[in-house]
């Protein structure tokens, strides 16, 4: 069933495009790739998952409390990993990304084990018959917060004047500061807004899937690099329509193409897109500085 | 106003700039010429703070700012009309100006007024107020960069090189423009190749050549000397 396929399609992919966003919006600040920003998913959805089981919340202040969580470890991941080494080589930082990375990686499969785990039933899931559709809560609340945070985050950047210094701090960082704007502080406030998103990405996730590893910020982080260029490097409705179609992609080539193909198939459509338009979808011409 | 003060700089071990002393009053248009490489967009860079000076200070308004973040000498009430403009070429005329103005906490009825008087001052950055920067001509991101200096509401413009890639008789618009700020009691700074154009418009001016100041004096003596005259104005 199209339609179907459609409504978990877009599931999933707001899911990828909460995370990509965040993703993008570091990036296109630092001109910067932050390889443990798949990490910080990763950790939002076993903070999430923990807070369910021991302290027994409910979903949402779970979600807001894993959202805290990797908003604080944002924040300590750029003055660790990126404000030490701005005057170094531009590898640099990709290293010590990487290193956050594994640490966080291996910390979470010693404390939490690296056996897939997922949220209690006790989540009850009611359905919806819409003639020959099925949605169900879940589908409504993922879909729902998803794009809930993705259009606070819309506003925060196009309407007020810290959102606009965002946007400036992202083009050009030394014109940025010319306009009297702390550069520093709009960097660690990025960092804060994206990693708290892919918090909630993690947490959303997670409760679509039923399975947290510590491994799936590897593999979902790799995803959403390939968003953000699919996109167009550092350009936030390039990632939010880039996740919406990778999504779209696995779902329906599980669907009718084949289950065990499922990423080659998405990343061929991808490499194929980015042929056609080697700047990403809403990339921007490169043009040289002055 | 602004105060430099026997200020030497370094990229590495290169030496750009050599015990420069220069001063700019209330009030006062001073043009600083020099050739290419002669060190004049260090000279400003190093006001503002992107460059550390290895000795010397800079002082504005008496007090030291040598040293400090550029957004803080920013915030003290210096504007900046940068080097090849450097408008944001992804943000629309609008935000562009807005972004001249984010320092200023005086609040928005005052900042819109500021906005209304640049659109009268540039007629044309108000029908493309929703354009974005880089669609803009030359000429037009130039009265940009001018027009988002100026919504600083500032003490004193620095401005590095306006005339650069306008066509001249843009380049001859744009200075009576200037000259009719500097008339309106704006304090203008002005680095420049081009000796006749603004020696005709500044009270003071001082010569850079190869990181030190080989002359200075009044407009109009620095115009009459004869090494400007070769050097120059092809004489």
């Amino acid at each position: 069933m199209f339609l179907q396929q459609l409504i978990n399609g877009l599931m999933l992919g707001s899911t990828y495009s909460l995370l990509a966003i965040g993703y993008a919006l570091v990036s296109g600040v630092l001109d910067l790739v932050h390889i443990a920003h798949g990490e910080v998913f990763m950790l939002g959805a076993f903070i999430g998952l923990q807070l369910v089981l021991f302290a027994k919340v409910n979903f949402f202040v779970a979600m807001l409390g894993a959202m805290t969580a990797t908003l604080v470890l944002g924040i300590f991941i750029e003055r660790a990993a990126f404000r030490p080494l701005q005057k170094g080589d531009f590898l640099s930082p990709l290293i010590s990304t990487l290193g956050v990375a594994l640490i966080l990686q291996e910390f979470a499969r010693n404390v939490f084990g690296a056996h897939p785990v997922g949220f209690p039933a006790s989540f009850q899931i009611k359905s919806y018959q819409l003639g020959f559709l099925t949605v169900s809560t879940l589908h409504l609340i993922i879909i729902g917060l998803a794009f809930a945070m993705m259009a606070a985050l819309h506003l925060f950047l196009t309407r007020t004047t810290f959102g606009l210094a965002t946007r400036a701090t992202a083009e050009n960082a030394l014109t940025a500061r010319f306009m009297g704007i702390n550069v520093n502080v709009v960097v660690v406030a990025t960092f804060a807004i994206a990693s708290a998103m892919a918090g909630a990405a993690g947490v959303l996730l997670g409760l679509a899937y039923n399975a947290i590893t510590p491994v799936m910020g590897t593999q979902i982080g790799l995803k959403a690099l390939a968003i953000i260029v699919l996109g167009g490097f550092g350009n936030i409705t390039g990632a939010m329509a880039g996740g919406i179609i990778l999504g779209l992609l696995e779902v329906m080539s599980v669907a009718y193409v084949s289950s065990t193909y499922r990423d080659a198939f998405s990343f061929g459509i991808i490499m194929l897109i980015l042929i056609i338009r080697p700047t990403g979808l809403f990339g921007h011409r490169v043009h040289s500085e002055q | 106003m602004l105060e430099l003060v026997e200020v030497t700089t370094h990229y590495g071990p290169l030496r750009i700039l050599h015990r420069v002393s220069l001063e700019v009053r209330a009030g006062e248009m001073v043009v600083l010429l020099g050739g290419n490489a002669a060190g004049k967009s260090t000279t400003i860079l190093t006001i503002l703070g992107a460059v550390k000076p290895t000795s010397g200070s800079v002082s504005f308004n008496g007090e030291a700012i040598t040293g400090l973040p550029t957004e803080q000498i920013i915030r003290r009430g210096i504007a900046l009309v940068p080097e090849a403009r450097r408008i944001f070429r992804r943000l629309s005329v609008r935000e562009n100006l807005a972004l001249g103005a984010y320092r200023r906490r005086d609040g928005k009825d005052a900042i819109g007024a500021d906005l209304e008087l640049v659109y009268s001052l540039f007629p044309r950055l108000k029908e493309r107020e929703r354009q974005l920067g880089g669609t803009l001509s030359g000429g037009e991101q130039q009265m940009l960069a001018l027009g988002r200096a100026l919504m600083a509401r500032p003490q004193l413009i620095l401005m590095d090189e306006p005339s650069m890639g306008l066509a001249p008789a843009l380049v001859e618009q744009l200075f009576e423009l200037i000259a009719t700020l500097h008339r309106r009691g704006l304090s203008i700074f002005l680095v420049e190749q081009n000796a006749n154009l603004s020696l005709s418009i500044a009270d003071r001016a001082y010569v850079l050549q190869q990181g030190s100041i080989v002359l200075s004096g009044t407009a109009a003596e620095v115009l009459a000397n004869d090494q400007i005259q070769r050097a120059y104005l092809g004489a």
